[in-house]
């Protein structure tokens, strides 16, 4: 197999290579490469993504200039690569435009409404909190298949995974004949009701398909996401087949560029789930490439969690629009299973993050019957911006407030590439300020202060809602407009400590995290048992995902031998449906094995949700089984220790403080110059190429030995 | 003894929560050892407002989030059938989640009703939670049980965190509920507000005694252990805004809330000119076997910023269809909340302020103890939800201000439609199935815009239906199919009201069953507004006979209803129960919604649009929207015009003396719905014909024809012939060109209602 020996050259942990770890993050607005340097030292490249044309270009303008920075050419830099990595948007950006691939999708006859019908719920799945209410504002998203393209079955599967009626092949062939030829399909969803326990049709209607047009992309619900639910399934299949031609395309594209310019070592993509896997994992499950973006990020904190030894983190990021919260807990980010898209709802497991519209360009107004001082949802976004853009932006936003108090310098954003119009904010706000009788600086102040305590519920819905208490955490604030601020979310927490993960590096941490997560292969199998387990069952079931995964792991090129297995189960109490619990699997050769899963699910139930929700006659049922194969890559950075001359403040700026509420005197520092064990004392502002840090009177300011900016309050 | 006299004036009714439902007197008359907290106490700046506003709201959505989580009633998780909230500590509702919305006033109707008569014994201290089903003091119906868990500044009382959610059986002569209980006695029990929970811990005994009840025990236990600790957690959550806000901030915020809701609900009212809106809607059967027709009306009477709501015209109770003040006043509630004042996002107590009660004891809205209820969420509610659409509609739709005409949400669904089957297990316990495939809904027309298919219901914001592999991982069911209902006659509208679905199952793997609840109308419930036409009715039918097992294992996949098969069994409109085997197939529909305006007046290149999605045929444009194709399937401009005119002469009777003039045109004076205008005086239609003077029902100068229901539309021949005779359809048709003003769909001799009566215009 070709790519044996380039898997051979991560070994097992990797190290013994010398070489660039490169990771690359497509965003909407831009595009960041990271890369670690054999000497550990990080490499970082922002560049515009070039979504309307081709975003390969992007990608490579960004390793060009990683390689300009080390004085390679594109040649020389690829050909040191170990690996490079790669997140994109562009499956979400398929959907969320409507410019995926024309699909087809077969359903069992009799269900093939299930995909518009929406369980009735797809009016307000996934929207805001105020929209939900208003009838009047909300209808049924932009269909994904038209209705023409979806074929009736004659086949019938029942819970049990038998047969009630055998599938009519010879109507199948026609039907999927009539979606190939005459409605010309570029891709074939495939979702029969139970195929979860009995895929046998799917997998013959695949076949069929092949037959007809072997070029087809073809996605089987009972491989794409093997849950019970056929509205969810069928989402996730559809979706998957989707953006499967073009996320095909591109992925190949992209390989064959990076190979064209010397790259030999494995290029391998984002999993929305953590971890990256091959492209050929990638071309075969695209659906798991969505929103890998957000989830590099919460993998790039938890890498760098685990090398700091902060067990517990909140990471947010920040950016122009939206504010994004994953958890780590002990060392692990923590996923969901639930997740929609465009007011799709499908099951796949993610790392979960969240999202509130509490951004940079969130605008503040008042709210015409409480006459209280309000923040987004409603963002500038990019387009117009805030007024400080000037770009046409008339309604204030967070990003004009931090102009107006100082915490931006007005001419030095973004490396000075873009001067601000801070006369344009302070009006703007003055004006908004003026109607409830604020003065200036207490309206913008109070924008802030009321987008920080936005982020700091959704933070606290998050970790209340895992049982934990938020004070037990450390922060990782990154994402441009996050480190502006991390002096307000610390408070707000009643947080000790925050950390600007990387220094520079906040604004680029998710193309740090894909460059640094371990090679995953993820498999489900859904079962129907209760505890306690039927233990040959189990083991029948275990011993066939074990094969299954390991199958897979081979048809990516992988030595299941190599790769560290890890095996999970999904429990609830029997008829729930939203609930799950996601424990390891006891040895099946333990005699206490059912005690002691009975035991762990009471006990992190219990931890949840309190002693008196346990239920204790209630049967617990595991309703799926999980292993996931992984291989980790050690690739850290460092900060440069070497020896430099002691840092200090190259100016100073009067900053109105919203924690003192007063305009106080305060000294500026470069934070290029600052290394590995230096500390400053706030207020203070430490201006970055691509955000800058804000220190409030009284917070402290270290630099760890990676390159991490520690922040510690009062 | 001495005869009473009749002169003497009678003694006051008593709404009282015993003899009548609870409705709070103008003062709580509270024992005085408890205390108050004063929420105006303190000053809130504008930005710690939004800061606690936020955290409040906040909470109380985590508080439904967290139910949906634990709970394991299927009725729970997809049919939303609960709701949150955050009462102020006299029972004033300070913010309601996105569940069920008629249960908004449940809560706070129950917290009244127990610092009333709980507050002097056993007393109310901080720790407690109360709980009741007590539809008379406030809560729907028994199934749905309040929690109320009071929170303490000190020893004064600070607000109520609640729940509500409903246990799929809490005991009674029948599973469920009893659609054929002629007293309360034969349904579940009820609990008036008791203390469940002490010092935070609950009462093992009474939750014992409550759970003893069910046919479901262990799922009722699960369902109460999950509601107590969500409630729990969510008071630490108020707990902990109060230790850092201080309770006077966030009491300041709660009063300035519920101010600022109260203030833009007047604003928007002030706008419509005073006057009464009226609506009817009719349901059948108050008991099995019952073959007569019943009807509720709600008045909505407008003077100012305030409304007085009364159900005056509605009939005397009766048989199982009643529902008490709590619900009734929800649905009011949810219907003007949704329409008027959804961007409050559920914090809803001020809008309460504005609103009174007149009602006229001893009707199906307002019945005396021992009326039986449990059947409320069934019919009664979403009867009593419709007809507060539309007569709130119909005020909106007088108002000055065109952006508030367009929040008319148009005709919901008008009942709840369900079923329930029962299967015996092999260990001997009883298996309840329930459908929840009412979730499905449709929003009705609206008059901007088609009503959403399948859509939800407007007062359940996030409603959910199962899938089918949920049906069949729970219950001994195989479905044959489930699909959108066609469009048609039926919602045919200037614009369309959403279609419904429908869907077929069968008994599977079980050798037999009960067919233990339908809903087999004779006749649609829901008219359209402002000349629309009627919704669907939703059905109920058993095929006997089928063969349905050989024949699948033939291949034969039956996915619409004429290619079931068998032997239909004539049902009525509820139960009796019917016994059910494998070989016997159910076929069933929740409904589409009415219509909005004349279908004759919908956009020609909107009925080809639906022509060509396939969202309706070719011969049903034509016959209900006068929308002519050529063989080439290309729309014909020429006889279209034609047809149209055809079709409006037809119902005149007469020809038309003039087209009709288009709706979206400005004109002078006040524009009522499609077609009305109220210019100097008098009542007008678009196309300049006089109707009658404004004082008066517009309806005296339009031409009335009054006909059975099918007569406009094949698609309304009803299979119980003789119910749906008891009802017409009575069409108000302006004289001058023919379109159809209104519609009524009315009990045969009713008399016309002054429905739209505008004091000062």
């Amino acid at each position: 197999m070709a790519a044996t020996d380039n898997w051979a050259k991560l070994g097992a942990n990797g190290g013994d290579a010398l070489g660039y770890t490169v990771g690359v993050d497509i965003g909407g607005t831009f595009t960041d490469c990271v890369a670690i340097a054999p000497d550990a030292r990080l490499l970082q490249a922002k560049t515009l993504s070039t979504h309307a044309s081709d975003p390969g270009e992007g990608v490579l303008d960004g390793i060009a200039m990683l390689a300009s920075l080390e004085g390679l050419t594109v040649e020389q830099f690829l050909g040191q690569s170990l690996r490079v990595s790669h997140g994109a948007t562009i499956g979400t950006n398929l959907v969320v435009e409507r410019k995926g691939a024309r699909t087809g999708l077969l359903a069992t006859a009799g269900h093939t409404e299930a995909l518009a019908m929406m369980r009735g719920g797809g009016r307000t799945a996934g929207l805001p909190y105020e929209q939900i209410f208003s009838v009047h504002n909300t209808a049924k998203p932009e269909p994904l298949v038209d209705r023409r393209c979806i074929g009736a079955i004659r086949e019938r599967i029942d819970r049990n995974g038998r047969v009630v009626a055998p599938l009519d092949e010879e109507r199948a062939r026609e039907t999927i004949r009539d979606l190939i030829e005459d409605q010309q399909i570029e891709a074939l969803a495939i979702c029969l009701l139970w195929s979860f326990r009995n895929s046998a049709h799917e997998q013959r209607l695949a076949q069929i398909a092949r037959e007809l047009s072997p070029g087809l992309f073809v996605s089987l619900s009972s491989e794409v996401a093997p849950q019970l639910g056929e509205y969810e399934r069928t989402v996730a299949t559809v979706i998957n087949a989707y953006v499967g031609p073009a996320s095909v395309r591109y992925l190949r594209d992209t390989a064959r560029r990076l190979k064209a310019r010397s790259l030999a070592s494995p290029f391998l993509v984002m999993q929305s789930s953590g971890g990256v896997a091959p492209v050929s994992a990638a071309e075969r499950k695209p659906l798991v490439t969505l929103d890998s973006g957000p989830a590099g990020g919460l993998a790039g904190a938890a890498s760098l969690s685990r090398t700091r030894g902060d067990a517990n983190v909140i990471a947010t990021d920040m950016g122009g629009t939206s504010f994004d919260v994953g958890l780590v807990v002990a060392g692990e980010p923590v996923s969901a299973e639930t997740r929609t898209l465009s007011q799709y709802t499908y099951r796949t497991p993610h790392l979960d993050v969240r999202s509130i519209a509490c951004g940079g360009g969130s605008i503040a107004w008042i709210d015409p019957h409480t006459r209280a001082l309000r923040v987004g949802p409603h963002s500038a976004g990019s387009s117009p911006g805030p007024v400080a853009y000037g770009r046409g932006g008339t309604q204030p936003t967070v990003t004009d407030a931090d102009v107006v108090l100082g915490l931006v310098r007005a001419d030095g954003f973004l490396d000075g590439r873009m001067p601000l119009d801070a006369a344009g904010a302070r009006e703007a706000i003055a004006r908004l300020g003026s109607e409830i009788g604020l003065s200036l600086e207490q309206a913008a102040a109070g924008i802030l202060q009321v987008n920080n305590a936005a982020a700091a519920n959704l933070i606290g819905q998050r970790t209340i809602q895992q049982g934990l208490d938020p004070r037990d955490f450390t922060l990782y604030v990154f994402g441009g407009a996050g480190p502006v601020h991390v002096w307000g979310f610390a408070s707000e927490l009643g947080v000790s400590k925050a950390v600007i993960p990387l220094g520079n590096g906040a604004s680029t941490l998710s193309a740090y995290g894909i460059a640094t997560c371990d090679v995953v292969l993820q498999l489900d199998r859904a079962c129907d048992f209760s505890l306690p387990l039927d233990m040959d069952a189990l083991r029948d079931a275990l011993g066939e995902l074990d094969q299954s995964a390991a199958a897979e792991a081979r048809a990516v090129g992988l030595d299941p031998a190599s790769l560290a297995v890890e095996r999970t189960c999904l429990l609830r109490y029997r008829g729930q449906f939203f609930q799950s619990l996601t424990l390891p699997v006891p040895d099946p050769a333990d005699p206490m094995f059912n005690a002691q899963l009975r035991e762990a699910f009471e006990r992190e139930y219990a931890r949840l949700y309190g002693k008196g929700a346990l239920v204790l006659l209630q049967d617990v049922e595991l309703f799926a089984l999980r292993t996931r194969l992984s291989r980790a890559i050690d690739a850290s950075v460092a900060a440069d220790r070497g020896p430099h001359p002691r840092p200090a403040p190259h100016e100073t700026r009067r900053v109105f403080w919203p924690t003192h509420m007063d305009w106080i005197e305060t000294p500026v520092w470069d934070g290029t110059q600052l290394h590995g064990g230096d500390q400053l004392d706030g207020p203070a502002i430490v201006e970055l190429p691509h955000t800058s840090v804000a220190l409030a009177p009284g917070q402290s300011l270290e630099v760890d030995l990676i390159g991490n900016y520690v922040v510690h309050s009062a | 003894m001495t005869e009473a006299d009749p002169k003497a004036p009678s003694p006051p009714v008593a709404w009282d929560g015993v003899a009548r439902s609870y409705m709070p007197p103008a003062k709580l008359v509270i024992d005085p050892s408890l205390k108050l907290f004063d929420m105006r106490s303190g000053q809130v700046d504008p930005i710690t407002f939004e800061v606690v506003r936020n955290a409040l709201i906040s909470a109380n959505f985590e508080h439904g989030a967290l139910l949906e989580k634990l709970c394991t009633s299927p009725v729970l998780l997809f049919g939303r059938d609960f709701q949150t909230s955050l009462l102020s500590a006299n029972g004033e509702l300070a913010c309601m989640g996105p569940n069920l919305q008629y249960f908004g006033n449940s809560a706070a109707r129950t917290a009244q009703w127990t610092l009333e008569r709980r507050s002097a014994n056993p007393g109310i201290r901080p720790g407690d939670m109360f709980f009741s089903n007590d539809a008379y003091v406030g809560s729907p119906h028994q199934n749905d049980c309040v929690l109320l868990a009071p929170v303490f500044v000190g020893d004064e009382l600070f607000a109520w965190v609640s729940n509500i959610i409903h246990h799929m059986d809490v005991g009674g002569a029948v599973p469920k509920q009893n659609s054929g209980a002629r007293e309360v006695w034969q349904e579940a029990p009820l609990f008036p507000s008791f203390r469940l929970v002490e010092d935070r811990v609950p009462r093992e005994d009474l939750l014992a005694m409550f759970i003893r009840q069910s046919r479901l025990p262990l799922m009722i236990e699960a369902d109460m252990r999950a509601a107590i600790a969500a409630c729990e957690a969510t008071r630490g959550k108020i707990e902990a805004l109060i230790e850092r806000y201080g309770a006077g901030t966030v009491g300041g915020v709660l009063a300035g809330a519920l101010d600022a809701g109260e203030q833009m609900f007047r604003a928007r009212l002030e706008t419509i000119p005073d006057g009464r809106w009226s609506h009817r809607v009719y349901t059948e059967a108050a008991v099995p076997g019952d073959r007569n027709v019943y009807c509720y009306q709600t008045n909505i009477t407008k003077r100012g910023g305030r409304l007085v709501i009364d159900n005056r015209g509605t009939d005397p109770q009766a048989g199982a269809i009643s529902l008490t003040f709590g619900p009734y006043s929800g649905a009011l509630f949810s219907a003007l909340t949704s329409q008027l004042a959804a961007d409050l996002a559920g914090v809803n107590g001020g809008v309460y302020r504005c609103v009174e009660f007149d009602l006229e004891p001893g009707l199906l809205s307002s019945p005396n103890h021992p009326a039986p209820i449990s059947y409320t969420g069934a019919a009664p509610v979403g009867a009593c939800i419709y007809a507060a659409v539309i007569a709130v509609g119909k005020m909106i739709s007088c108002s000055r201000d065109a952006e508030i005409r367009a929040l008319a949400l148009g005709p919901t669904i008008p009942h709840f439609y369900t079923n329930g089957l029962e299967f015996d297990r092999p260990d001997g316990r009883l298996e309840l199935f329930s459908s929840l495939d009412g979730m499905f809904g449709s929003l009705g027309a609206m008059p901007g815009r088609d009503g959403v298919a399948a859509g939800g219901h407007s007062w359940i914001p996030e409603s959910v239906a199962p899938n089918i592999e949920n049906y069949e991982h729970q219950s001994p069911l195989l479905f044959l199919y489930r699909r959108h209902l066609d469009a048609s006659a039926e919602g045919a509208g200037r614009t369309r009201g959403g279609v419904g679905v429908e869907q077929a199952f069968m008994p599977y793997g079980v050798t037999h069953g009960r067919a233990s609840s339908h809903m087999n109308e004779s006749f649609p419930k829901s008219q359209g507004q402002w000349g629309g036409n009627p919704g669907s009715r939703s059905f109920f039918r058993i095929h006997r006979h089928t063969g349905i097992a050989g024949r699948l294992a033939q291949g034969d996949m039956p996915e619409r209803s004429v290619e079931i098969g068998g032997k239909v069994t004539p049902l009525a409109y509820k139960g009796p129960s019917e016994l059910l085997s494998p070989d016997d197939v159910i076929e069933w529909a929740t409904p589409t919604t009415a219509g909005w305006g004349d279908p004759l007046s919908r956009d020609v290149s909107m009925v080809a649009d639906d022509v060509a999605r396939g969202d309706l045929l070719p011969e049903a444009a034509s016959q209900s929207f006068g929308v002519v194709f050529a063989p080439d399937g290309m729309m014909d401009a020429d006889a279209t015009a034609s047809r149209r005119r055809i079709l409006r002469a037809e119902r005149m009777r007469r020809d038309p003396l003039r087209d009709p003039a288009p709706v979206d045109v400005d004109c002078d004076g006040l524009a009522v719905g499609d077609a009305l205008v109220l210019h100097e005086g008098r009542w007008a239609c678009r196309c300049g014909e006089d109707l009658a003077a404004a004082q008066d029902n517009f309806k005296s100068g339009a031409i009335m024809t009054e006909a059975p229901i099918q007569s406009i539309a094949p698609e309304f021949i009803s299979d119980d012939p003789e119910m749906a005779d008891l009802m017409v359809l009575r069409q108000w048709l302006c004289p001058g060109c023919g379109v159809r003003l209104d519609t009524d769909l009315v009990r045969a001799g009713d008399p016309v209602l002054h429905d739209v009566l505008i004091e000062q215009p």
